[in-house]
């Protein structure tokens, strides 16, 4: 996934500012973001105790039920990252401007992360609760296309080598890939399956105890605040490479 | 009771891939921003062409 970032000569200079440890780096790369991890680890904590403690046991399933916290906040959060790299790539498409590219690239790329844990997630609890791994349920199988498209986004970014050139067939893909959220959320209802329907976003109100979507949301703003911390991170490091790489280009125009 | 190690592993294989990923994010931070310094060393002391140069 790593650009090739090798430089010809990249010989330790005298006159280089030391290269600072890999925490020192991350603090320093943004002053929001800090505020975002303080924020994070309160908000975690807390949403650590609701889930283990706080919140009820579910009768019928038990205690194995806590796993739904995490599996659906991390879904609502993966739809997140993927509606980021949609308005990034219309705004990349409109605008030519590389700082929407960077933001879908860093969206994308923790959107795969967390679709791959709430898949993983969801088979941990289907396993006990189902009596399988997987099923190529509606719900499911949607939600497999959704990380195969978005692993294509991501490869497709890493093997094509001309980047404006990359970045437009990636801003393509990432504005129709999305289409497959929706799908996604409408699947329970469309079709027959062995996921269940939403127990908290619906018309009538939520069918949960004010307890368990209490600790839902606590959950969720935890994870978005993680997602908001990562896409800070990974965009500045998008940022950093769209720098070396100008710079990369105005070395061999000087004929270095 | 008896499905309490589905529930820990998930939480535990949750938490250890988001922190792993964050180390991964932050080694790949450190490693551009030192590509970046010795770029820009390399900048600073490269010969700029002169201006009004007619090849």
């Amino acid at each position: 996934m790593k650009e090739p970032l090798a430089l010809a000569d990249s010989r330790p200079s005298p006159v280089a500012a030391p290269t600072p440890s890999r925490w020192e780096a991350l603090r320093a790369l943004d002053p929001p973001l800090r505020l975002v991890l303080g924020a994070l680890l309160v908000t975690m904590v807390a949403a650590l105790y609701a889930i283990f403690v706080w919140a009820p046991t579910e009768r019928t399933m038990g205690h194995v039920q806590r796993i739904f916290y995490v599996h659906v906040s991390l879904a609502w959060l993966s739809y997140l990252a993927f509606f980021v790299v949609f308005v990034g790539s219309l705004g990349y498409l409109w605008r030519r401007d590389e700082r929407w590219d960077a933001l879908a690239r860093a969206s994308a790329e923790i959107g795969v992360v967390f679709t791959s844990l709430f898949i993983l997630s969801g088979a941990l609890w289907g396993r006990p609760v189902w009596g399988t791994w997987w099923t190529w349920d509606a719900r499911l199988t949607t939600t497999a296309i959704l990380w195969f498209i978005y692993v294509a986004y991501l490869m497709l970014r890493a093997y094509v080598p001309e980047v404006p050139r990359a970045a437009r067939y990636a801003a393509v893909l990432g504005i129709v890939g999305f289409l497959d959220v929706p799908i996604i959320h409408l699947s329970v209802q469309w079709w027959r399956t062995l996921h269940p329907g939403p127990t908290v976003i619906r018309t009538d109100g939520p069918q949960a105890p004010p307890e368990m979507v209490v600790t839902l949301v606590l959950a969720s703003l935890a994870f978005g605040l993680l997602y908001l911390a990562l896409l800070l991170v990974r965009t500045r490091l998008e940022r950093l490479k769209d720098e070396v790489r100008h710079l990369q280009q105005a070395l061999s125009l000087r004929g270095e | 009771m008896q499905n309490l190690p589905y529930l820990f592993v998930t939480y535990g294989i949750v938490f250890v891939a988001l922190f792993a990923y964050l180390v991964v994010i932050a080694a790949q931070v450190r490693g551009v921003q030192r590509d970046l310094d010795a770029i820009k060393v390399r900048v600073d002391r490269s010969p700029r062409e002169p201006r009004g140069h007619a090849g």
